[in-house]
């Protein structure tokens, strides 16, 4: 990875007043969702589940405007020309870029963290279960990081490439789309719908499960629009 | 040093660039010359890695760019036509990323800011942002960033533009001494550029490489001496 590309999107991001608007807005919609749509004081929480229930959704309208800029700012204002003139490899440029926005995101995640503290001072939390959910939210991050950098790449300004993370983004977290492949493919195999799904893999953490096969959606998943991104990087170049 | 061969490249069905040859040798100014649209900027940017090509090769230092992009990029500093950088950096700010991409050690790194404030007069900007600059002190950062690292290969895409008279010859002194140890390959539409600088002249036109000569030839063949009226002829001949 490389350090210099991966600090300047850290700066640029925080030298933005946008940044903190971005922070605001997460840290009030998790507060408001698990509230008054989770009943987060009338349930029983000490999974915090009321919490983490709605964080797909939260970041899948949060990480898109984190990661908007990430290709297509550079791409407007001609700073890729500079950029893909460096002697850096496909694979550094695609990295650095992604890391930057899974560190943001995760920075982001951690304004979390206040809620559980003071839940913890109330009601006797499972801490086990709860480390799963974080680590379902990172897993879940690192998704839409992934996925949010490629179309940043793929489109020339970064609002298109904030409403085109917004719908994927949203798609993924709500959408079947195992029962969409198992109702084209009659003879899947019956696992497919749960393999397939995020709910199910993302319900599975949830659950204070640590599953093998979930851990590998994600992590593959992610790897799959990174390595779609490394090849659009590689598209532009001397090849 | 450079060798470029049979180069062509097409933007969907306009051949930009049709069979360009040529090599260059440290101590050469060359300056591509010709109309707007001749696929200067192409070449250039095909000669930087920016840009894929479609036939032919290029080489630097014997090793082909395509199949060796970060070694051969580490020997070429390349300023774009816009000048494109990062607003909200200072100069200073922007070196150093550009030495942190180039892993420059920090004593290396303060002695050529030290010879780059001097020759480039950037002292009294180096902490201002780049927003605030004007074009002329862009272009000048721009041109320090590229030789920052002391490349072999130096591609400056109409390094003059919107400079003042004084600024145009400090620029030129500048890059006629850079010469000395080094390749300079500028692109310009500016004759008076081209006779204030050039030790060989490359004219396209149409995507076409029309003439490559030295200065003093293309010289003797003009018109009683005025480069303008064969720039004319060779130009329009090939419309």
């Amino acid at each position: 990875m490389q350090t210099a590309i991966y600090k300047r999107d850290l700066v640029s991001f925080f030298n933005n007043k946008t940044a903190y608007i971005i922070f605001v807005v997460y840290s009030l919609l998790s507060s408001v969702m698990a509230f008054f749509w989770g009943d987060f004081f009338t349930t029983y929480n000490s999974s915090m589940s009321s919490f983490f229930v709605f964080q797909p959704n939260i970041l899948a309208i949060i990480i898109p405007a984190i990661a908007m800029r990430s290709w297509a700012d550079e791409k407007r204002s001609g700073t890729v020309e500079n950029l893909l003139t460096f002697p850096l490899s496909n694979l550094n440029l695609t990295v650095s870029k992604f890391v930057a926005v899974f560190s943001i995101s995760l920075i982001m995640i951690l304004f979390s963290l206040p809620l559980l503290i003071t839940s913890a001072i109330y009601i006797p939390i499972d801490y086990g279960s709860v480390l799963c959910s974080y680590i379902a939210l990172l897993l879940t991050s690192m998704v839409l990081s992934a996925y949010c950098c490629l179309v940043s790449s793929l489109v020339a300004t970064p609002a298109v490439a904030y409403l085109l993370g917004l719908l994927g983004g949203v798609l993924w977290t709500n959408f079947s789309f195992g029962n969409i492949i198992t109702s084209l493919w009659h003879n899947a195999p019956f696992y497919f719908d749960g393999i397939l799904n995020f709910s199910n893999n993302y319900q599975n953490f949830l659950n204070g499960q640590l599953n093998f096969y979930s851990l590998i959606y994600f992590i593959s998943l992610a790897f799959l629009l990174l390595f779609y991104n490394f090849l659009v990087v590689e598209n532009w170049r001397a090849r | 040093m450079i060798e470029v061969s049979n180069l062509s490249k097409s933007f969907d069905l306009k051949n930009v660039l049709k069979d360009i040859s040529f090599k260059a040798k440290t101590g050469e100014i060359i300056t591509l010359l010709g109309p707007n649209g001749a696929g200067k900027t192409t070449l250039m940017r095909c000669m930087c890695g920016y840009l894929p090509i479609d036939r032919g090769n290029i080489t630097i230092d014997n090793l082909p760019l395509n199949e060796n992009l970060v070694q051969c990029l580490s020997k070429v500093g390349y300023m774009p036509e816009n000048t494109p950088l990062y607003p909200e950096m200072t100069v200073l700010e922007y070196m150093r990323f550009i030495a942190e991409i180039y892993q420059m050690p920090k004593d290396i790194f303060d002695e050529r800011m030290t010879y780059l404030q001097e020759k480039l007069s950037l002292d009294e900007v180096m902490f201002n942002k780049m927003s605030t600059l004007s074009k002329g002190f862009r272009r000048r950062v721009g041109v320090g960033a590229a030789i920052l690292h002391n490349p072999q290969i130096l591609i400056l895409d109409e390094p003059t533009e919107g400079l003042d008279p004084n600024q145009k010859i400090v620029l030129r002194k500048f890059l006629r001494d850079y010469a000395k140890k080094a390749l300079v390959i500028i692109s310009t539409h500016l004759l008076e550029e081209t006779e204030a600088l050039s030790s060989r002249v490359i004219i396209l036109n149409n995507g076409r490489l029309i003439k490559d000569s030295s200065f003093a030839n293309l010289k003797k063949e003009a018109p009683k001496g005025e480069l303008s009226k064969l720039f004319y002829q060779l130009t329009k001949e090939g419309d």
